[in-house]
């Protein structure tokens, strides 16, 4: 037995609506990371290995064209002395090769090191964009920036050129050369060698 | 002290007319609570949802941080950084001795020097893919780091969300549960009241109701509940 007669009560259905509002914010947020990830998927490995091929692809011809006028030089000064075939101009070629090596090595490290730095800056801008999304949850908007990021990852950093990897190699090969040249003659060393025949004129002063 | 059957009927329906009365209430009351703990513990499911989904990401960071997920994530790093660094080595490296004029003993002296140069090139590159591995794996540690932290910031961001509706849910959840009195109760209290003052030999105004010629009903204190 009910005696209401003031009617039904009113519901209020505002937490409702609002949890309705939550959900869809949510949804937006998720299908707003999904946008990004889309948008980032051309990040994969492959990506990042073109990108370690390109910076060796740079470097590596600047080694190599080092390396060849360095040999060349080696073999001319060398060459002008006559003792190209000499043990000496071996040794200097293997220092050379030795630095060839290096270099080449390094170029690698340098660009698996660049290509880290890359892929974390990938990674830094997929969280901002996250950031920007969840802000924002509005997907389109966050499409947007993504396709904008991703364009100005895509850009070409830039990279400084090699600098003389094997001039202090050269010119000391040049200046062992030069220093054979002008080596005193056969039979004069023993000459100006410490203590030799007790010829010297200088005296040790305890 | 006696009381005739009429006043103690219409005493008792007053007192039903009060029990009722404090029933409905009650039950209101109670619907009000159970409808607040619902809204609560509806929370708290979603929350416990949130959590377990943030706990599988930490997990799954974690475990990359075990021992052996290291251990062997630094090997691969390591052999990963070797083999590139070896493969960018150089594998021609040509001659300094001029074509025609070099002995075969300037030949092959300078390809032992090759020969050496390229192995211990190799070390050298294994060595240095050992060294840099431990960058690799940095990075890779930093990025997972990173992955992980922009899931956990979106379940937080979801879980704040979810969180911040618990009031307003709680407190309309209370409202919607209230049920009115039906009125039975009242109704009954005062059929009790007017039997009462009936059996006490007062007089209803019922005049004073509807001709508005009496104004004053008489004051309980009249009745003779003692008698």
């Amino acid at each position: 037995m009910c005696l209401n007669l003031g009617g039904s009560q009113p519901v209020d259905n505002s937490a409702e609506i609002a949890r309705q509002k939550e959900q869809e914010r949510q949804s937006r947020i998720a299908s707003g990371q999904g946008a990004i990830d889309n948008a980032f998927s051309i990040f994969d490995p492959a990506y990042f290995d073109q990108f370690t091929k390109s910076y060796t692809d740079y470097y590596n011809p600047q080694a190599d064209e080092q390396f060849g006028k360095a040999r060349q030089n080696l073999r001319y000064d060398f060459a002008r002395k006559g003792t190209l075939n000499s043990t000496p101009a071996q040794s200097k070629f293997g220092d050379l090769l030795n630095s060839y090596s290096d270099a080449r090595d390094q170029i690698a490290a340098n660009a698996a090191s660049a290509t880290d730095g890359l892929r974390g800056q990938v990674s830094q801008n997929k969280s901002s964009l996250y950031n920007q999304n969840a802000a924002a949850a509005d997907p389109s908007a966050a499409a947007v920036g993504a396709a904008g990021s991703v364009g100005s990852l895509t850009t070409a950093p830039n990279f400084s050129p090699l600098a003389d990897l094997f001039g202090g190699l050269i010119n000391s090969g040049a200046s062992y050369a030069a220093g054979r040249q002008n080596r005193l003659p056969a039979g004069y060393d023993q000459y100006f060698q410490p203590g030799a025949s007790g010829r010297g004129t200088g005296r040790v002063i305890s | 002290m006696c009381l005739d059957p009429l006043s103690l009927a219409t005493m008792a329906i007053g007192g039903i007319g009060s029990a009722v009365s404090a029933s409905e209430r009650n039950a209101s009351n109670r619907a009000m609570v159970d409808a607040r703990n619902k809204a609560t513990t509806d929370e708290f499911a979603r929350q416990d949802g949130y959590q377990q989904q943030s706990s599988g990401i930490f997990d799954g960071v974690l475990n990359k941080f075990s021992g052996p997920a290291q251990t062997q994530g630094l090997a691969d790093a390591k052999a990963g950084a070797g083999a590139a660094i070896r493969g960018n080595q150089p594998t021609n490296v040509g001659s300094i001795l001029l074509g025609g004029a070099a002995s075969p003993q300037a030949v092959a002296a300078q390809d032992n020097t090759i020969s050496d140069a390229f192995a211990r090139g190799g070390e050298r590159a294994t060595a240095l893919g050992n060294l840099t591995g431990y960058d690799r794996q940095g990075t890779q540690d930093r990025l997972n780091l990173t992955d992980s932290g922009r899931g956990l910031d979106t379940i937080s961001n979801f879980s704040q969300g979810s969180a911040s509706l618990l009031p307003l849910e709680r407190e309309v959840a209370g409202n919607n549960a209230y049920k009115p009195p039906s009125g039975l109760g009242d109704l009954l209290s005062f059929v009790g009241n007017v039997g009462s003052f009936k059996g006490g030999e007062g007089t209803l105004p019922t005049k004073s109701i509807f001709g508005a010629q009496k104004a004053a009903l008489p004051a309980l204190s009249t009745g003779r509940w003692f008698g």
